[in-house]
């Protein structure tokens, strides 16, 4: 298999349509766009690296008010009680619903984290220009995109818990300020992982390897 | 130039062949998938587009849960909790949850049916270019999968202390989530941009 990638070929992948363009010198001012689609055409995401670190380390910063807060009060007869993340699961834990609570302590405390973490380290492996492992940072990258939407169960379930029981004076759930900063850490972690273009982890190779050559 | 595909994951570039229907081509280098069979994928596109819209109208318009408490009752719909939330002042959380689990959904399947009818007809009608980038886009953020588990897990928390029944709305959504997935997986964006790229 001849080992080429379109970049050292002088194309450019469109991200609208996937179609293949030779890269050509612009004039200032100009942009170029693909010839089938019209979207414009970039070689690697724009700015890649800056967005997605302001992203992640945006996101780790409403973190910490989304794991204090709590996502959720619950009433019964006139008392009520907030609810964090973390005192949910546990709460759930000594109901004895060792399913659902697992669930939430994956989807909202397991899977966040190791998000962000799993970013911050592919951010800096590419910004030192690492070799180490591409295809396993690849696979990284893919499981971190894939599983960020699934932080937003607890979200869902705050606002179904919240709908389904406005009872009157029976029971009572409201929101709490903690919900909202914890899907501001899904969205904006998910923006960050949207913003990482993952060929610059098999860029370094390349620079790399023409440096050996040279 | 145009039989030539390079790999959204990694740019290894690779010769484009026609695969069977159900065959998917990977990239050997990082295992991005690259591209799936061309075969019917505009047929296949249009027509559980269509049985996606039509769940999705039942799914909403429908009764979702009915939950008993103590003599107290009340029937939801699905966007039961958006109204809830933005009643106790949750804005930017009613916002996010209707565009996950509706606007999204929605938008999507309507832009993809236009961009797909327009491959069909084989005439280049305005916008498609951004209809088939805004269906791209919007699938990141159409979270119905994610809702239906939520919706397990509430029921479950609630069966506790509730009774709690499912009606006609929640049996729409479950299909409407196996048909999105379904249909997600038929689309090719080369089998629509190859079909624009002859008509006029």
């Amino acid at each position: 298999m001849s080992s080429t990638r379109a970049a050292s070929a002088q194309l450019i992948r469109c991200t609208g349509c996937e179609m293949l363009s030779r890269a050509t010198a612009l004039q200032a001012g100009h942009v170029a766009r693909c010839r089938r689609c019209g979207t414009r055409l970039h070689l690697r995401k724009p700015q890649s690296l800056q967005r997605a670190w302001a992203l992640v380390l945006t996101a780790f910063v409403f973190y910490i008010p989304a794991n204090l807060y709590p996502v959720m009060y619950t009433g019964e007869l006139g008392q009520s009680e907030g609810d964090t993340i973390l005192s949910g699961v546990q709460s759930m834990y000594a109901s004895g619903w060792w399913v659902v609570g697992t669930l939430i302590f994956f989807a909202s405390i397991t899977v966040p984290l190791l998000k962000l973490l799993s970013l911050t380290f592919l951010l800096a492996s590419v910004q030192v220009g690492s070799r180490w492992r591409p295809r396993e940072r690849a696979v990284l990258y893919r499981i971190v995109e894939y599983i960020g939407r699934w932080s937003m169960l607890d979200m869902f379930v705050v606002s179904l818990t919240v709908a389904l029981i406005q009872l009157g004076a029976v029971a009572n759930v409201q929101p709490g300020p903690g919900a909202t900063w914890f899907a501001g850490v899904v969205v904006i972690t998910m923006l960050a992982a949207m913003s990482f273009d993952p060929r610059l982890i098999w860029d370094s190779l390349e620079d790399e390897g023409e440096k050996e050559k040279a | 130039m145009e039989s030539f595909v390079a790999c959204e994951g990694c740019d290894q570039l690779y010769r484009h062949r026609p695969l069977a229907r159900g065959e998917k081509a990977i990239c050997q280098q990082c295992g991005t998938r690259l591209y799936g069979s061309s075969i019917d994928s505009l047929e296949r596109t249009l027509a559980l587009n269509l049985a996606a819209l039509a769940l999705f109208f039942v799914a909403n318009v429908m009764l979702f849960l009915h939950v008993s408490l103590e003599g107290h009752a009340q029937s939801n719909r699905i966007y039961s909790g958006v109204y809830e939330l933005a009643a106790f002042d949750y804005m930017p959380l009613a916002v996010l949850i209707l565009f996950t689990t509706m606007l999204a959904p929605l938008v999507k399947i309507l832009v993809t049916l236009y961009a797909v009818s327009s491959a069909l007809m084989g005439r280049r009608l305005p916008g498609v270019a951004g209809a088939m980038r805004a269906a791209e886009l919007l699938s990141t953020w159409s979270m119905l999968e994610v809702y239906l588990l939520a919706v397990i897990v509430a029921i479950g928390k609630l069966s506790q202390m509730a009774t709690v029944d499912l009606r006609i709305g929640s049996y729409a959504f479950f299909a409407l989530i196996l048909v999105s997935t379904w249909a997600n997986s038929a689309l090719e964006t080369e089998a629509v941009w190859s079909r624009l790229e002859e008509s006029p």
